[in-house]
């Protein structure tokens, strides 16, 4: 019994650390094959990047990450610039356990700050798609749909994301 | 030229990708950062002095130093108007991507370059050319707009060339510096839709290839139709022909054949 409850911990403790379940990403600027390919393999040069599926036709890439490893999305979106192209759209599926978010919409999981720009819920819970915003997220077009957020107090770390 | 007419409208009426991996120009995007390519194509070219040895091999490094910044070396050895078979030039170019906007499909994006080289072989035309022909150096712009369906890339630079003496210059009309301009199109015949990156591509590609001398007396304008095998995203194969469409300049060949392969090696570096 005893060894049955400490297998279910070990479970337990190992999906914990895969709060972020995958990320989908849109690349822009491009149309050919090689250019596809030279993002998948920048992509796919990152530590933490387990498996990516893509669509060509489409620009869009879906990761799944390493078990131990906290995705850096900063640095997703940097292996995109670094390839010659842009992203257009990054989300996250992030799984949530009874998560607080504070006034600010701000939340911390995995060491990661969140900032929720609308609509922030008191509570997360359950896997939610979160979509990054700002400039190195988005299409410049998509950019300037969005009301302009405010981001005083808010540290540079921190990701805004929009709850899809 | 009716035909060239033609070429042009089918390609601008087209439906399907563009690409701007270009054979006789470069576009303004810039290869991944941390990547390396070794392209080695050999030119023939129909000597208008009627010499028999008359190809010329280039080799040339490329290197994606970051995002914004591009570096080539290059050599061309041959045996070029019935000179003994040698090395005749070295080149280096650097290109910075200044500008890009991207949107889903399309972007547009503007680069400056500079190119210097040093040639061995005794100038004998008018025509300048830092491809094995010159010393010298060049500087220019390039735009590149891909939309959709199209890519168009235009690149306009000054050309100054030196090595020639007075002497020669005054004999044989020889000017030292000329303007070079080019508009390229290129786009995708296949595959119609992507699976996968060993699916073999096949670009098709028309260039317009012009230089006008110093002065404005002399200037050619080539067409240079040309296509492109790309497989497994990595390797290409380039055949072009280019050929004089106008011009009254002294010229080593009014066209030639250009045949090469590209490789492309991502995150060749850290």
């Amino acid at each position: 019994m005893k060894k049955v409850f400490v297998f279910i911990c070990c479970l337990w403790a190992m999906t914990s650390q895969a709060q972020v379940q995958k990320v989908n990403l849109q690349a822009s600027g491009l149309t050919c094959a090689m250019c596809s390919k030279a993002i998948y393999k920048a992509v796919a040069a990152l530590s933490f990047v387990d498996t990516i599926t893509v669509d060509i036709e489409a620009s869009t890439y879906e990761l799944r990450f390493k078990k131990e490893a906290t995705p850096r999305f900063d640095q997703i979106a940097k292996a995109v610039v670094d390839a010659g192209f842009s992203v257009a759209k990054l989300s996250a599926d992030i799984k949530f356990d009874k998560q607080a978010v504070d006034k600010n919409g701000e939340t911390e999981l995995d060491g990661i700050r969140y900032k929720i720009v609308a609509n922030a819920p008191g509570i997360l819970q359950g896997t939610k798609k979160m979509q990054f915003v700002g400039k190195p997220y988005m299409l410049p077009k998509d950019f300037k749909k969005i009301a302009q957020v405010n981001t005083a107090g808010v540290d540079a770390k921190t990701y805004l994301v929009m709850i899809k | 030229m009716k035909n060239q007419l033609f070429f042009l409208l089918l390609l601008l009426g087209s439906s399907i990708h563009a690409q701007e991996l270009y054979i006789n120009t470069e576009p303004a995007s810039n290869m991944p950062a941390r990547s390396l390519a070794i392209k080695q194509s050999v030119k023939s070219f129909s000597a208008s002095n009627g010499a028999i040895n008359n190809t010329r091999h280039a080799t040339e490094l490329m290197l994606g130093a970051n995002k914004n910044l591009m570096l080539h070396a290059a050599a061309t050895y041959g045996a070029v108007n019935n000179t003994p078979f040698g090395l005749e030039s070295i080149r280096a170019y650097g290109k910075y991507r200044f500008f890009s906007a991207d949107g889903m499909y399309s972007h547009f994006r503007m680069a400056a370059f500079v190119e210097v080289a040093h040639s061995n072989t005794r100038p004998m035309y008018q025509e300048l050319s830092l491809q094995g022909d010159h010393s010298g150096m060049q500087a220019g712009l390039v735009f590149t707009q891909l939309l959709h369906k199209l890519a168009v890339s235009s690149t306009v630079s000054y050309l100054s060339v030196n090595g020639i003496s007075k002497t020669h210059q005054l004999q044989m009309g020889y000017p030292t510096a000329a303007i070079n301009y080019s508009v390229s199109f290129g786009h995708l015949i296949f595959p119609k839709k992507y699976t996968s990156y060993d699916q073999t591509n096949f670009n098709i590609y028309a260039e317009f290839l012009g230089q006008t001398l110093k002065g404005g007396q002399k200037s050619y304008l080539d067409f240079a139709p040309g296509l492109q095998l790309i497989f497994k995203s990595k390797v290409k194969l380039n055949v072009a022909y280019r050929y004089n469409l106008h011009g009254n300049m002294t010229r080593m060949a009014s066209s030639s054949w250009m045949i090469g392969g590209e490789w492309l090696f991502l995150n060749a570096f850290k």
